[in-house]
């Protein structure tokens, strides 16, 4: 089975955020650490590994340069093919998916952090299996590696376990099931040594458009009618499916 | 004028200013950071007392004396035997002093190292800090001020007590005396390659203030130094977790010390710090705490250094239900692993090491344990340096020394900027100790002398 890991980093929240005028705002890359969904998802790769000794992992880290040293955590991991990968227009949800969308050739399974870089808004996974057409398992919990690989998700009460038989793009949340293992001091030292690729999708030079150069959408509000929508929850979802797309 | 000017607001620091003000003497006392608490805040928390209230309710027969030896035996003579003789004759009355402080000490008393007794008190230290800065300045005769460095120390003819300039151009002046307690240099990266570029691997964890300015203004105006060849690790830090700055003591509990080649390297029954110096030398300067589940389920909550059920939750420990697996784990060859725990085991059955020598879980105290139980684990552990324990030589009266054996006029020091207490290796809660002993010693000391 061959992987692939998408890690997106946040900043290391035991770092104060000294905004710089020069960078639009954004806090410093120095600081970045793996967010907690990019740790359940690069742990949820190592346990099918674990299971499947075949399995194949690589990992891209968005930030180009500024992403290495998260690279170097993961290499720490044991997984050897790493690289970074420069994102042209990061706050751009559909830009930044575009760019993934190029990085994930033919993987078995692509694992994405629920939130990838996009301040709570969770859009990139959903963007990036409609880029992909391939079908989206969102917000991942747990993982069982005894025969079939299964993903899990809870709400609730509500349990729904998916068998994983075909290509799939499952976005990850964090959960203490899946907490991300230590890496071993001597991988950590290796890793120091890491080779480290570097990676500059197309997609990503050709959509850098400056965030400077943004503006408010002038366009005419769509209007439509109000309506209560009611039945059961399928019914609900198919309707209201309905109403937003007659409405784009 | 104020009497006394303490510099630095650690456990020593608090405590000399509040020795100094209940003999009735004005204080200042200048921290250069927000907030005092210093490296004592991050410490283990656990002071060695002998003799005590708490150890008597446990049936724990100790002694002023019987410290003496142990802190001689683990400094290996390399310590001034005055100094040592000093705390272990003060130290009893310190305990009490802090309780009327407002310090709370956990009932529970454990063995660390080089205690041939039970003898680590705890507490939490942060807390302790705090009660020692509120008791001072509820005296009101202590004037706190954060934020302000004290740069130097400058003496002159017509001054018998050293002056302090301070960051913002300032002199300070005292009518009795200095008390320099600005802690260790752990936060000092060339210092520590001056003084001990074999840690250069190490994790440190100390206070952001651990600089060396003391040391520095010390030596300023001539100060010896002690026990400067001895700045020592302790260890038992996972070497890539950063949420626990504590180490975890779980070869005081019958745990094995392997290194990644799956070999023992050490009697592990020695004092952390030497361990520390042994696991720096081992490949990778990693080792892991191998142990069984009888072995784990000694450990104990109330202690930091031996809460290994905290550390299991928070995903630290390797778990496996055979050896093998464990060592799979931790990649080292299974065969291997499995060999070692089993020529230990051996070792345990015949009550004789003839690999390392290891007789006891720790300092001549407990027996030892076979490891047996599935399941096994495994904590990666290094060194980490939490404090310098060496820097300017003091007399019994906490005062400065020069190298001739005289005392420079006016100038104490107290806490982790001191050297000659621990020499060549440390006993648990002696640092803490010595933070309060010698804070008390060198406020009262100041206060008394001659204006």
């Amino acid at each position: 089975m061959n992987i692939i890991v998408l890690i997106a980093g946040v900043h290391d929240p035991k770092w104060p955020i000294t905004p710089d005028s020069e960078a639009n705002g954004l806090p410093a890359a120095s600081h970045q650490v793996p967010s907690p969904f990019d740790e359940a998802a690069i742990e949820i790769a190592l346990r099918i590994r674990e299971a499947r000794p075949d399995t194949l992992i690589t990992a891209h880290v968005a930030g180009g340069a500024a992403g290495e040293k998260i690279a170097r955590t993961i290499a720490a991991l044991n997984i050897t093919d790493v690289s970074t990968v420069e994102l042209a227009a990061p706050w751009d949800q559909a830009a930044t998916a575009r760019s993934l969308a190029a990085l994930c050739g033919d993987a078995d399974l692509i694992l994405i952090g629920r939130e990838f870089g996009d301040y709570d808004d969770g859009m990139v996974p959903a963007l990036l299996a409609g880029f992909l057409d391939i079908p989206l398992f969102a917000r991942v919990q747990t993982i069982e590696t005894q025969g079939d690989i299964r993903f899990t998700r809870e709400m609730d009460s509500y349990v729904e376990t998916l068998k994983v038989s075909s290509r799939l793009l499952a976005s990850v949340t964090n959960d203490r099931r899946t907490r991300l293992r230590k890496p071993l001091m001597k991988n950590v030292m290796l890793a120091r040594q890491a080779s480290i690729g570097e990676t500059v999708t197309q997609s990503a030079s050709s959509s850098a458009i400056g965030i400077e150069n943004m503006a408010p959408r002038n366009v005419d509000r769509h209007q439509t009618r109000c309506a209560m929508i009611s039945g059961p929850p399928e019914v609900q979802a198919r309707t209201l499916a309905t109403i937003l797309w007659e409405a784009r | 004028m104020t009497d006394v000017i303490v510099i630095g607001g650690g456990a020593a620091g608090w405590a000399a200013a509040l020795a100094a003000a209940q003999e009735g003497a004005t204080v200042v006392l200048v921290e250069k950071l927000a907030e005092s608490g210093g490296s004592s805040a991050l410490s283990g928390g656990c002071l060695a007392f002998a003799g005590t209230d708490l150890q008597a309710a446990a049936d724990i027969e100790d002694s002023p004396d019987a410290l003496f030896a142990d802190l001689r035996e683990v400094g290996q003579d390399v310590n001034d035997a005055a100094l040592v003789r000093t705390y272990c004759d003060e130290q009893l009355e310190a305990y009490s002093w802090l309780g009327q402080a407002g310090v709370r000490f956990s009932p529970v008393i454990e063995t660390a190292s080089g205690q041939s007794v039970p003898r680590a008190h705890t507490v939490d230290p942060a807390d302790m800090v705090r009660a020692l800065k509120a008791a001072a300045l509820a005296t009101g005769r202590v004037d706190y001020r954060p934020n302000t460095a004290a740069l130097a120390l400058e003496e002159s003819a017509d001054r018998p007590i050293p002056a302090v300039r301070l960051a913002d151009g300032s002199i300070a002046e005292a009518g009795r005396g200095v008390v320099i307690a600005s802690g260790g240099f752990a936060k000092n990266p060339e210092m520590l390659m001056q003084y001990a570029p074999g840690y250069a691997e190490a994790v440190f964890v100390a206070g952001a203030g651990s600089q060396g300015d003391g040391l520095r203004m010390g030596l300023a105006l001539g100060a010896d130094l002690r026990d400067m060849d001895y700045v020592k690790g302790t260890f038992g830090k996972h070497p890539t977790d950063e949420t626990n700055d504590h180490s975890l003591q779980a070869v005081y509990k019958g745990a094995i010390a392997v290194n990644q080649d799956g070999q023992r390297f050490v009697d592990e029954s020695i004092s952390y710090k030497l361990l520390g110096d042994a696991v720096m030398a081992q490949p990778w300067h990693t080792a892991y705490q191998i142990m069984d589940q009888g072995i784990f389920d000694t450990g104990d909550d109330r202690v930091r250094i031996l809460d290994f059920g905290r550390r299991l939750e928070e995903g630290l420990f390797y778990v496996g239900d055979s050896l093998e697996e464990l060592a799979r784990q931790i990649e080292i060859e299974p065969a291997v692993l499995v060999a070692t725990v089993q020529r230990y085991n051996g070792y345990v059955d015949a009550g004789h090491d003839p690999e390392f020598g290891r007789t006891c879980l720790v300092h001549r105290h407990g027996r030892l344990r076979r490891i047996e139980t599935a399941p096994f684990y495994a904590y990666p552990s290094t060194a980490v340096v939490f404090g310098t324990y060496c820097g300017l030589r003091i007399d019994s009266h906490a005062r400065v020394l020069r190298a001739d054996g005289s005392a420079i006029s006016g100038l104490f020091a107290a806490g982790e900027v001191t050297g000659g207490f621990h020499g060549a290796a440390y006993m648990t809660g002696s640092a803490l100790g010595k933070a309060v002993v010698f804070g008390r010693i060198a406020g009262r000391e100041a206060a008394a002398a001659a204006a």
